[in-house]
């Protein structure tokens, strides 16, 4: 009744069902057993393990010749006499030695530094040229504004150039010089670009780049607004003429800072998940004691506080399990399908976060009650009563017991006797004391190891671990879901308590 | 025959159903349930069976005709401390077995109960049936047979008296369940199904993907 499907794999020999564990194996032990019975069937073997030799080992296509070569020769000494004869095989090959070698690393490093700084230095210049044509105690008035430009950076004579370094034509009347604000060349209006003034704080001041998520950059040159001054933008916008060289550079710069800030939605939402488990952490670190210390009936913390941090935990705990859960779909909706490898990263972050909510939210101790806090502050005073009174009375019979010794030393022969006595009543003042005791220990029962809820959420943990072991991915999904049942169930068990 | 019969299947499969059913076993502490459990999970028993803790979680397959019946078993602890866990199996459960101890009575009267809550708080069309186990020990009966068929009938269960011990109508019984169970319709299982099959197909991507670099 009980069904067991067999699923047989491995070097299975055909014949008979048995697994020879290698290729070579296989073969040896058919052309043992059953070379005799069926010449075909071992024709095919051959020919299947043939081909798949020729294509772990890469071989270029040369299966014809393969082939027949394989029904004209003899059988045993096929496979090997194959390989060398083709001499494909690259592990037949010897180790090349290697001849005469020399680095370059270093001429490559030398240029490439060199430039690189001028590049840097070059785009630091232009960034100290646009922070001064853009604070804010440069003058706007029309006249004084060129002054104060030609005064940042040194323009080239209009008499220098007869034609605009860009597109190469004639200026004319018309087809005006126009100065880039940043190096001094000149260009045509029509090959102008124009750098808003966002654009140019986002360059030149790191801060204002971290608070503006505003997407800025070089504006687009339009026909429609052939006649800008250099200080109106096509919107209005204040911007600064330059030319294609300094846009350039700047936007490399640009980039380089992007790219040096950017940081993918999965970074994000993990450093946002880390800092709450950081938090969740922090917090157990004083939840725990107090939550010991209030089961005990102490007063040393107060229960609104504890309860207070219970509920930011569990608000954390919340916001992990989002956070993670948004990790864990990231992607999936997106048009383009994300690679393995990130999508095996967001289970594991979703699989740490999953473990670490398991691990530190079941071991969550409750919090008792108004009520029972009281009665277990009302034990503990009991306790501490029944302690004195019992510490009393030892008090009392010790002096007794040694009003009676000195009796007895008076009385000089009837010595043996009260030491009898004494040795009877130490034991006896002993379980006393651990009588009173017994209510302190049955606290145990108000902690949440016996809780069956939290034994079971053990239990099938054990569960998960062997049917993972197992292999059996329909149980460990089985179980999880349960899992996750029982720990709803627990917390919700939690909410009711303190609410 | 590897290769053979992993032809046939997919053929086979087009006729026969999957189903999988979560069975939940219930009832007063040492009636057997973890040994009827046992019994017709792997065949054993044992004299001296220990006491459940929680609930245990066992699997089996069953085959009817051309369906194929996985039923997902939870055998919870009887005892009282445990009852607060039993909702959370019975509740989302397409099947349950409510076992008593024909010995003894008051197991039969907390068998009773458990019905009632099933009928209450279960869902409405879960498939329960009732076990008097114990029947090789007929001699100290203390359930006559016709009293607990008449309860039976009026709360419309399946009744039978079972035997971990001799392995009697233990077999019978989930066979009887599997075959009351609806297949076609399917809330919570094809739910549980489906999620199975995405894990195992995510296997066969990665070792396709390691395979082929």
């Amino acid at each position: 009744m009980a069904m067991s499907a067999e699923v047989r794999e491995g070097f299975l020999c055909p014949m008979c069902m048995k697994d020879l564990g290698t290729v070579t194996m296989l073969q040896d032990h058919f052309e043992e057993e059953h070379s005799s019975e069926d010449k075909d069937v071992l024709q095919q073997l051959r020919g299947l393990l043939g081909k798949a030799k020729k294509k772990i080992l890469g071989e270029k296509d040369s299966s014809d010749m393969f082939d027949t070569s394989s029904s004209s020769m003899s059988s045993s000494t096929y496979a090997v006499s194959n390989l060398s004869v083709t001499g494909y095989d690259p592990s037949v090959w010897d180790p090349q030695e290697i001849g005469f070698v020399r680095s370059r690393t270093d001429m490559f490093k030398s240029q490439r530094g060199a430039r690189v700084d001028r590049y840097v230095v070059e785009t630091n210049k232009l960034i100290i040229r646009l922070d001064k044509l853009t604070s804010s105690d440069a003058p706007v008035e029309s006249s004084k504004r060129r002054a104060f430009e030609k005064s940042v950076v040194q323009w080239a004579p209009d008499s220098s150039v007869k034609t605009c370094q860009f597109c190469k034509r004639n200026f004319t009347l018309t087809r005006r010089r126009h100065h880039c604000r940043l190096c001094g060349d000149i260009m045509c209006d029509k090959c102008s670009q124009f750098l808003p003034h966002t654009f140019a704080k986002k360059l030149t001041d790191p801060a204002f780049q971290l608070q503006s998520d505003v997407d800025v950059g070089f504006l687009k040159r339009s026909d429609s607004n052939a006649s800008l001054n250099s200080i109106l933008g096509p919107e209005g916008d204040p911007h600064i003429r330059t030319c294609a060289n300094c846009r350039k550079l700047l936007e490399r710069r640009n980039d380089q800072m992007e790219q040096r800030n950017y940081k993918p939605a999965i970074v994000l939402l993990y450093e946002k998940m880390k800092m709450c488990v950081d938090n969740t952490e922090d917090l157990l670190r004083e939840y725990l004691p107090m939550v010991e210390s209030l089961s005990a009936g102490e007063s040393i913390h107060s229960l609104q506080k504890a309860q207070m941090y219970r509920v930011k935990i569990t608000k954390l705990y919340e916001t992990i399990d989002g956070l993670s859960k948004k990790i864990l779909n990231l992607g999936l909706n997106s048009e383009e399908e994300p690679q393995a490898k990130q999508l095996q990263l967001q289970r594991a972050i979703r699989l740490y976060a999953s473990n670490f909510m398991q691990d530190n939210m079941l071991g969550l101790q409750s919090l008792p009650s108004e009520e029972q806090y009281k009665m277990l502050q009302e034990r503990r005073t009991q306790e501490i009563q029944q302690r004195i009174a019992a510490e009393r009375l030892a008090a009392i019979e010790a002096q007794e017991r040694e009003k009676r010794l000195q009796e007895a030393k008076e009385g000089g022969h009837k010595n043996t006797p009260s030491s009898v006595k004494v040795t009877e009543e130490r034991p006896r003042s002993g379980s006393k004391k651990l009588t009173s005791w017994m209510p302190s220990e049955s606290n145990i029962n108000f902690s949440d190891r016996d809780d069956p809820m939290i034994q079971q959420m053990n239990i099938i943990r054990g569960y998960i671990k062997q049917a993972r072991q197992a292999q059996k991915f329909d149980e460990v999904n089985m179980l999880e879901q349960n899992l996750k049942e029982l720990q709803q169930e627990y917390l919700r068990q939690q909410r009711q308590n303190w609410s | 025959m590897a290769g053979r019969q992993g032809a046939q299947r997919p053929n086979g499969a087009t006729q026969g159903k999957i189903c999988q059913f979560k069975l939940v076993l219930l009832g007063e502490s040492a009636v057997g349930k973890s040994s009827l459990v046992l019994r017709f999970v792997k065949g054993q028993f044992h004299e001296y069976q220990e006491s459940t803790i929680g609930a245990a979680f066992l699997t089996q397959t069953v085959c009817l005709d051309d369906t194929t019946v996985k039923f997902e078993i939870w055998d919870t602890a009887g005892q009282e401390r445990y009852h607060s866990l039993a909702p959370m199996y019975y509740r989302g459960a397409q099947a349950a077995i409510v076992v008593f101890d024909i010995t003894n009575q008051d197991t039969f009267a907390r068998a009773k109960g458990w019905v009632k809550e099933l009928q209450r708080q279960a869902s409405p069309n879960i498939v329960i049936a009732l076990a008097g186990n114990k029947a090789d020990l007929a001699q100290k009966r203390m359930v006559e047979y016709e009293e607990a068929q008449a309860y039976a009938e009026e709360n419309s269960l399946l009744f039978i008296e079972t035997s971990a011990k001799t392995a009697m109508n233990v077999n019978e019984i989930f066979l009887a369940i599997a075959k009351k169970l609806p297949k076609n319709e399917g809330g919570g299982p094809t739910q549980s199904r489906q999620s199975g099959v995405k894990l195992n197909n995510e296997q066969t991507q990665q070792s396709e993907g390691g395979c082929c670099k």
